[in-house]
């Protein structure tokens, strides 16, 4: 029976492994919020699997059958579930759990920290905060009504039109909420960590979402990947990348330009049902099993009352 | 709006207006900003959003000639805003924004990055192509 709890498992393997091509071939808006929702949706179904596993094994203990008034001998003849692993899953399912809560705490706290810088900032509702420094940094911070952060560095590197791809590029982040899909798909990756690449995934997925709301704008994406360009070459120029970044084949700002000189995207239905069949299939592996396992119980409590009627 | 801003979303042209100052070294009249932005912009588009910006305390102008010349301003207010961006600017780069509250333009490049850019950018350096 238990054996079906490792479906959540292996969607989230094979949705990690999927969302890579997902979120390179469709449409970013789509790949962003069909990823953060198959994200979401798993790692609660993974949770509740391992919960459920936990509580199975632990519900044939002498101790806590006495106190849930249950039968074991019922509840043996339905599961059988090395105790073993049920103390595993339920030291999994805990840290995972922890995992979320640092996550949410982490999250929070910089947003807070964000919101109040923000509140200094001089912002209009034009939002751009300009910073006299050389190097060229530019970045979007969602906290309060939002703001743009450029330096006078990068202004000064780009031509008109590339300005206004960098700004409309910071914009979209802002206008689009891309924060709260960032956030959503990293708690998922923090209490499921199989989720990992695909938070990744979300993550390029959105700075291609936000180049392509650009391109839309400044009417050509040239002008957006050359931005791109000079930013990055900029940048790198001042401080050599680490060496990390090397190692990785195809790095987020190429996946970027190829995604803005290349042929435009198309909906690809058989990777979405995949992945939402995926999905689905675990969330109702989760439904189900809970509801066999409540039964169950209900089951077990039955028996037990029956014994205690016959002893007296 | 007026038909001239058409295809912005709220706010834009004044962020484009602001950057444009931002990266000139000079003070600019509202031709001089029209020019450089280009895109077909009416002279009184500019001319409008420059004033408004002026009247939220946005930019400073000074006479010149039949009309004003604009900059950004600069000020106590403006090198309090710079500081505080300078510290989030560190929150960011010292790695400590884990939880990804802020998105950066830019990300590390790898060897092959670095060609394929350069590729991009000697491409499209021909003329009539909108260069820096």
């Amino acid at each position: 029976m238990m054996l079906l709890g490792l479906i959540p498992l292996a969607a989230s393997v094979l949705l990690a492994l999927t969302s890579g091509i997902l979120s390179r071939r469709l449409s970013p808006g789509v790949a962003v919020a069909l990823l953060t929702l198959l994200a979401l949706a798993t790692s609660v179904a993974t949770g509740i699997v391992l919960c459920l596993a936990a509580f199975s094994a632990l519900a044939r203990q002498p101790l806590v059958a006495a106190a849930g008034g249950w039968s074991r001998a019922t509840w043996r003849s339905w599961d059988q579930l090395p105790v073993g692993w049920g103390v595993l899953a339920a030291a999994v399912a805990a840290g995972l759990l922890a995992g979320a809560c640092v996550y949410l705490a982490r999250a929070t706290r910089e947003l807070v920290r964000a919101s109040r810088a923000c509140r200094r900032l001089v912002v209009g509702h034009h939002k751009l905060v300009i910073t006299r420094d050389e190097r060229p940094t530019a970045y979007s911070v969602p906290a309060g009504t939002g703001a743009i952060v450029v330096s006078t560095g990068m202004l000064r590197l780009l031509s008109a039109g590339e300005r206004r791809a960098l700004l409309a590029h910071e914009a979209a982040h802002l206008r689009h909420h891309h924060a709260s899909y960032l956030m959503l798909t990293q708690l998922a990756a923090a209490a499921n960590p199989l989720l990992r690449p695909l938070a990744r995934n979300v993550r390029l997925a959105v700075e291609l979402w936000a180049d392509q709301v650009a391109a839309d704008e400044v009417g050509d994406r040239r002008i957006v990947a050359r931005a791109l360009a000079r930013a990055s070459l900029a940048a790198t120029r001042d401080e050599p990348s680490p060496s990390v970044a090397m190692a990785i084949a195809e790095t987020e700002v190429s996946a970027r330009v190829r995604a803005l000189v290349g042929r435009p995207r198309r909906l690809y239905p058989v990777a979405v049902a995949a992945a939402l069949t995926l999905t689905l299939a675990s969330s109702t592996t989760a439904v189900a099993l809970t509801w066999a396992t409540h039964r169950q119980i209900e089951i077990a409590q039955l028996a037990y009352m029956q014994a205690q009627v016959r002893a007296r | 709006m007026p038909p001239e801003a058409r295809g912005r979303p709220r706010g834009a042209l004044e962020r484009e207006i602001l950057a444009c100052l931002a990266a000139a070294a000079v003070p600019l009249s509202p031709a001089e900003v029209r020019d450089e932005l280009g895109d077909g912009l009416a002279y009184t588009t500019v001319m409008t959003t420059l004033s408004r910006l002026h009247a939220k305390g946005a930019v400073s102008r000074q006479p010149a000639g039949r009309g004003y010349a604009y900059a950004l301003r600069g000020g106590p207010d403006e090198a309090q805003a710079s500081m505080t961006a300078h510290r989030m600017l560190k929150l960011l780069d010292t790695g400590s924004n884990r939880a990804g509250v802020l998105s950066r333009f830019i990300a590390d490049l790898s060897h092959q990055d670095e060609q394929l850019l350069n590729d991009l950018l000697a491409d499209s350096a021909r003329p009539g192509t909108d260069p820096p």
